[in-house]
């Protein structure tokens, strides 16, 4: 969403599969993204992204785990910075 | 029926019906390359009948919509097709929060919808790391 020629909010909502390797053990899991970023425009190529609110949830992970007691886990990134190209 | 299957249809539908809104726009690299000056000044210089043919070309503009695009620094208007990102951050998650470094990249299909992967290093504090991808198709 365009707010300003060089500021927009980028909102995504995603779905797909995670593997996660942790030191003893390695899942495959679904996983359901909603995803929130502000992105300020530095060029035509160039974008930097960052969290909706400067220490707020960014990109927002809903993972299913068969094998877990509670199988539903939700994973928020905060304070999230990024550089994008697009292209 | 299992409340995390309906969570996940829904989340599913929302995704479908996200996709379906938006009208296809072209990319930008989806376009023809813009006609330089000189490519535009033979144009106008052909003989009459072949300038007849061209009724979409406007007489008194000198310089097609394309052209004008790529002189505007920070135009956006456009739907890319792909995107590389990196980001770095603090996150929360099943196995304790952690700051993460992630690189990622999405290739746009269609509309918003795009498929992507993600691969994700965490490191929770003072202790081990863990390493995760993530296969994405996502609406932006």
């Amino acid at each position: 969403m365009e707010l300003k020629n060089w500021l927009a909010i980028r909102v995504g909502v995603g779905l797909g599969l995670s593997v996660l390797a942790m030191d003893n053990e390695t899942d495959l899991v679904p996983v359901g993204r909603l995803s929130v970023q502000w992105v300020v425009r530095l060029g035509r190529l160039v974008a930097l992204t960052c969290s909706p609110f400067v220490l707020g949830p960014s990109n927002i992970d809903f993972v299913y785990d068969w094998f877990e007691v509670s199988p539903l886990a939700v994973c928020c990134e905060y304070g999230q910075l990024g550089l994008s190209f697009r292209f | 029926m299992n409340p995390h299957i309906c969570l996940f249809a829904a989340a599913l539908l929302a995704s479908a019906t996200l996709q379906a809104r938006t009208p296809e726009l072209p990319a930008v690299s989806d376009m023809p390359a813009a006609p330089t000056r000189s490519a535009w000044l033979e144009v106008t210089q052909l003989p009459e009948p072949v300038r007849l043919q061209e009724e979409t070309i406007p007489a008194v503009q000198p310089q097609p919509a394309a052209d004008r695009l790529v002189l505007k620094p920070l135009v956006t208007d456009t739907r890319p097709r792909h995107t590389v990102f990196g980001n770095v951050g603090a996150e929360t998650g099943m196995f304790g929060g952690g700051t993460f470094w992630s690189l990622g990249y999405t290739y746009r299909l269609q509309g918003d919808f795009c498929i992507g992967g993600v691969v994700q290093t965490t490191y929770h504090y003072g202790q081990s790391a863990n390493f995760s991808i993530r296969l994405l198709e996502m609406n932006y």
